[in-house]
């Protein structure tokens, strides 16, 4: 093995062609990149922009249809063996260990997680079963899981995201590599555990001195890991420098778009008098899943929560995913039956009468997923217009509204007669809020409503939420899991955890002090963007997890 | 997990009693039961004789709980042909089905999972497209069609008669032609599904992931796409159980086997209305049997379900 | 659509012989002279032209000089109307079953999954020959119970479908617009389910008419002196050896119109939602 300041890894010049017929000539054009022992670089971008390709190029493991055209890969000092198959299978899991973005679907369901470590050991020729399963436990325990014998013999399905990646990790670790690739390894997480699982990667990288190619779309992850950074963009890279040079003076526009993009905290004041047009009491939700023929098992999603919204005010409901935020808004919307408890629509008990048709304009949603919340086989100027048609309107009268609407939120008119499918993520979501805002509700429902979408979309269609929100003076409604967004435009707050409302209070409040342990906690795991987060997460990584993730 | 099992137990009971519920009614809707139990041609003495002796003169909701009490007295009626009673018939029946039955089952699983691994291990090629054919040649193949191009081609090109189990010898040359002609469709089936399974576990992500992780492609076929594979295809095991008994019924009949099919037939032609209701409870039993098994099988084999409960 | 230039060879074949078989159960009577009742002792067991019978009757004649080719096109007539009727009954009842399950939930959905469990646990075969037991077989009593045969798949399929198509976001989005529950159904929810239904319809029809023919066969389903492929095969089987295209003949007319519809079934399902693949199976 070479010196600790030779390279462990050189890319130079890699080129992998897409095949003929896709958007662009290649999924990556020319990518130099080198890692030393215990460096760590990240490889930041958004959907498509190449560097999970990067990273399956580096196994050897490309998707059918693209190749290596171009470009030179060595390893430790010599060319990566591509194409020999032995000498590559040796190589992975052993030299190069991978970090997958979804944890719990790259172990095998039918075999314990014990086992699975135990293989991976034994096809890489640790011979003696026994000394398979004590490294097995001690990396079970190195990763800071409790009760490793425990997690030994666990399937996947009984193990939380979290403990799920920890064993990933494990894995990824058991046979010391040279290089650990992580791609994506927080995204499919909480928040909290996101924290937990970066903190717990970059120790153990540390500890294990190996190289570190970190992948991911988020910057704000980026600052609390990265030795260098290198941003990429359809392919190509676009900046390359210290994380220190990245974030204080990023000199490509793409970049900086990629910084600002950031939410940031800043919280308005809010407006006293207003009156009150939505108000939820107590709300309860429970869910009865069927078990077997007979018998029901309830599940209480949502329990006593209640929540006061102004005019042209937004209330922020924050909680990690399965702590009953959507639950709730569905049943405020009546989409779902409460099992207790009274919305008020501008005074008027909705929950006893059910909604008028009058009275479901006055209240609008926008969903998660832009592309399932579009009929495919619909123009989308019709899915706009729907809400005009319902209410009355002639199809000429509708579809003049929809034009208006598609104008009002950034669209061209052109857009009127596509099909959803010709729409980007955001174009997409731009138009389920004009198909919202035709009907000019007085409350507007945005549920987890930019988290499906690419970073700097994300920032687009948050300045859209706040600018129309300004121009028709509706109140929102604003569910999300992430706190800086919730920081950047709510006026108050409303925090959920298992199905309660732990902490509720302007914004300012809630977010600079707070008051309930569990919103520390989430606000401790946020990095903020400079990277300056540092020293909650040692807090937090260092603490050893019990096992109870939050999930 | 016991209460999974619980339920599952219920629910096959609850499937039981809705059957002879329906047999019940079925048979005091088609007619009067003195009149079809009774011997044709019996004078009306006798027929008053047998409504009295069956209970019939009195209500319909007392009748119903004598039929069920009998039943579970093993009372199943007796042939009005021969007199022996349906249980007594139904078991000199019975081995020469469950051989012909299991045979075919045997065939049906053998070969079916194993050409339809091959499939899915070529994907899109010209073996995967061969398999895909057979598997939509098993589908529209009517068994009693297959059945006599067999006994054709035996008797024109070898010169054997397949249909030849009646007269008592049954041989494995005999045993043969009718098993394999009865497992076709259930061939076709297994070879269609296990392709499907397979080709659906072997592009889950922990397969690339195990890729990455440098375990050998041989390993990863029968250590770990393998038996997950296997677990979906357990229920076609319940599911092909179905159409091998409804296979049976003509598949005997157009070889002549001496089975429960046959029977059945026999009866059906010549309205022997105790034999053909016990017959019809007998399946109906065996296959919610089999299927509460092959639930209760699956369960265990599958640790997301047999933990999920605990 | 694609067009029919674009198709598969073998699901090109496969549409041309289903409309060589309608038309030859529609028109298949005026290629012979000959009724399909018409007896004849001095024309008993002709054989087909190709094998040394006369262009008097082109097929052969059976047992009881009845001319093969009217005896055909009336069986393709019948076993036609009742693999339509039947798959019809089936599709409509199974359907509408799977709708109100699918869309009331609750108490009507649970009896209505309980219904489907009993059936799917006895062979339809089965219940049709319990029945023809008790019953006098009538080809209304034919056709209705090939009907039976199958509801539960159209049942199954269509409440799945309807709980998925309910879940997606612009149903809810309509929901939340105020649209009723109607505008929903006919507009979102019949035009999602009318592709399942569709392709439910070309794997079922070849079930009912391996039921009506297997009936026939065993010589309880269609009576003489109407008369079904399966039945035609089941009057020739005695003589299979000496005379073997009596039952050679409609049997191959069986297997090739299950065949061909089966294969425009798995291509339409392909076609219409690679996703359905496996929709028809069990699920946990």
């Amino acid at each position: 093995m070479g010196d600790s300041q030779s390279d462990l890894l050189d890319i130079r010049g890699l080129t992998i062609a897409l095949p003929e017929g896709a958007d662009r000539d290649h999924a990556v054009r020319g990518l130099d990149l080198s890692i030393r022992r215990g460096e760590c670089v990240c490889l930041v971008g958004e959907s498509g922009s190449g560097k999970s390709i990067t990273a399956q190029a580096l196994l050897d493991m490309l998707p059918r249809g693209l190749t290596k055209t171009e470009g030179a890969i060595a390893f430790e000092g010599a060319p990566l063996p591509a194409g020999d198959r032995a000498a590559m299978r040796r190589i992975r899991g052993d030299r190069i260990g991978l970090i997958f973005q979804e944890p719990a679907a790259t172990l095998d369901p039918v075999m314990t997680v014990g086992k699975q470590i135990e293989e991976l050991l034994q096809v890489h020729g640790m011979g003696s079963a026994r000394a398979r399963r004590a490294r097995a436990l001690e990396m079970i325990t190195a990763v800071r899981l409790a009760d490793p014998e425990r997690i030994h013999k666990s399937y996947p399905h009984q193990l939380s995201g979290g403990q799920a990646q920890r064993i990933a990790i494990a894995m990824a670790l058991a046979l010391k590599p040279a290089l650990l690739i992580a791609d994506e390894p927080t995204t499919a997480l909480d928040v909290t555990t996101q924290a937990e699982i970066l903190a717990l990667i970059r120790d153990l990288q540390h500890e294990f001195g190996a190289g570190l190619l970190f992948i991911t779309h988020d910057l704000s992850v980026v600052a609390d890991i990265a030795d260098r950074v290198m941003v990429m963009r359809e392919g190509e890279v676009v900046e390359t420098g210290t994380r220190d040079e990245i974030f204080e003076k990023p000199s490509h526009p793409y970049t900086i778009r990629l910084l600002e993009s950031l939410p940031k905290p800043g919280a308005k004041e809010t407006e006293p008098d207003e009156p009150v047009v939505l108000e939820a009491r107590d709300i309860a939700i429970t869910y009865h899943q069927r078990d077997g023929v007979f018998g029901t098992r309830a599940i209480e999603a949502v329990r006593g929560v209640s929540l006061v919204l102004k005019r042209g005010e937004t209330h922020g409901l924050v909680g990690q995913s399965g702590s009953g935020k959507s639950s709730l808004v569905r049943g405020i919307l009546q989409l779902e039956p409460l099992s207790g408890g009274t919305v008020l629509l501008d005074g008027i008990d909705i929950t006893a009468n059910g909604m008028t048709r009058a009275m479901r304009k006055r209240i609008q949603l926008v969903q998660q997923d832009p592309f399932s919340a579009l009929n495919p086989r619909q123009k989308a100027g019709w899915s706009v217009a729907e809400g005009a048609l319902i209410h009355g309107a002639t199809r000429k009268q509708a579809a003049e509204r929809a034009r208006e609407m598609l104008a009002l939120v950034g669209l061209p008119e052109q857009a009127f007669d596509r099909f959803p499918h010709e729409f980007s993520g955001g174009q997409r979501q731009r138009l389920c809020i004009a198909r919202a805002l035709v009907v000019e509700p007085e409350i507007l429902v945005a549920d987890e409503a930019i988290s499906a979408l690419d970073v700097s979309i994300q920032a687009q269609i948050l300045a859209l939420f706040a600018s129309l929100q300004k121009k028709l003076g509706f109140a929102m409604l604003f569910v999300t899991h992430d706190l800086r967004v919730a920081a950047s435009i709510c006026d108050a707050v409303t925090v959920m955890y298992r199905g309660e409302a732990v902490e509720q209070g302007s914004a300012s409040k809630v977010l600079v002090t707070p008051a309930h342990d569990y919103t520390r906690t989430l606000l401790d795991a946020v990095p903020d963007r400079a990277g300056r987060a540092t020293s909650s997460l040692a807090r937090v990584g260092s603490a050893v997890a019990t096992g109870g993730d939050p999930s | 997990m016991t209460r999974v099992i619980l339920f599952r137990i219920l629910r096959s009971l609850a499937t039981l009693l809705i059957a002879v519920t329906i047999v019940f009614f079925f048979i005091r809707l088609s007619g009067d039961p003195a009149q079809a139990l009774a011997p044709p041609d019996a004078p009306p003495e006798v027929v008053e004789a047998y409504r009295v002796k069956l209970g019939l003169d009195k209500p319909l909701p007392v009748q119903y709980a004598n039929y069920v009490l009998g039943l579970f007295q093993g009372d199943f009626g007796y042939s009005i042909h021969t007199g022996k009673s349906s249980l007594t018939l139904f078991l000199e029946r019975l081995p020469a089905t469950l051989m012909l039955g299991g045979t075919a089952l045997a065939i049906a699983v053998i070969f079916g999972i194993s050409i339809g691994a091959i499939a899915a291990l070529n994907r899109n090629s010209f073996i995967d497209r061969l398999v895909m054919g057979f598997s939509v040649f098993a589908f529209a193949m009517p068994n009693f069609f297959f059945g006599l191009v067999v006994i054709l081609t035996g008797a024109l090109v070898f010169g054997i008669f397949f249909g030849a189990a009646a007269n008592g010898h049954i041989s494995l040359l005999l045993l043969l032609p009718p098993a394999a002609t009865l497992g076709l469709a259930s061939m076709g089936a297994f070879a269609r599904f296990t392709r499907s399974s397979l080709l659906e576990t072997i592009n889950q992500p922990f397969m690339m992931a195990l890729e990455a992780r440098g375990v050998p492609a041989s390993r990863r076929l029968w250590r770990h796409a393998a038996p997950n594979a296997a677990i979906p295809i357990v229920t076609m095991l319940g599911l092909s159980l179905g159409s091998l008994v409804a296979g049976a019924v003509v598949t005997e009949q157009v070889f002549a086997w001496p089975g429960v099919g046959q029977l059945l037939v026999r009866s059906v032609a010549t309205r022997d209305i105790a034999v053909v209701q016990f017959l019809v409870l007998a399946v109906t039993f065996s296959m919610t049997f089999a299927n509460l098994a092959v639930d209760i099988l699956y369960s265990f084999l599958d640790p997301r379900i047999r933990r999920a409960a605990s | 659509m694609s067009t029919f230039r674009d198709m598969p060879l073998a699901v090109r074949i496969a549409i041309g012989f289903v409309i060589l078989f309608v038309l030859f159960a529609l028109f298949g009577g005026f290629l012979t002279p000959y009724d399909f009742r018409q007896t004849s002792l001095l024309d008993r067991f002709e054989p087909p032209v190709f094998l040394g019978g006369t262009w008097d009757h082109v097929l052969g004649t059976d047992g009881r000089g009845r001319d093969l080719l009217a005896r055909l096109a009336m069986g393709a007539k019948v076993t036609l109307l009742v693999a339509i009727f039947g798959t019809l009954i089936g599709a409509v009842f199974g359907s509408l079953l799977g709708l109100i399950a699918g869309g009331r939930r609750g108490k009507a959905d649970t009896l209505i999954m309980m219904a489907v469990d009993v059936q799917a646990s006895v062979p339809i075969i089965i219940i049709a020959l319990f029945v023809l037991a008790l019953f006098k077989s009538s080809l209304l009593l034919i056709v209705i119970m090939v009907g039976f045969s199958g509801w539960e798949n159209y049942a199954r399929l269509v409440r799945a479908s309807t709980l998925s198509v309910r879940e997606r976001g612009y149903v809810t989005a309509e929901r939340v617009l105020g649209a009723s529950a109607a505008r929903i159904y006919l507009r979102y929810i019949l035009p999602n389910i009318f592709n399942v239904i569709l392709v439910q319809f070309t794997i079922n029809l070849p079930l009912t008419v391996l039921l009506e023919t297997a009936l026939s066969f065993l010589g309880l389903g269609v009576q003489p002196p109407m008369t079904s492929l399966g039945q035609i095969m089941s009057d020739g089987r005695d003589r299979l050896l000496t005379s073997w295209w009596l039952t050679m003949f409609p049997g191959a007319i069986i297997f090739f119109l299950a065949l061909s519809v089966s294969i425009v079934g798995d291509w339409l399902r392909d076609q219409l939602d690679p996703t359905l693949r496996n929709a028809g199976r069990r699920g946990t």
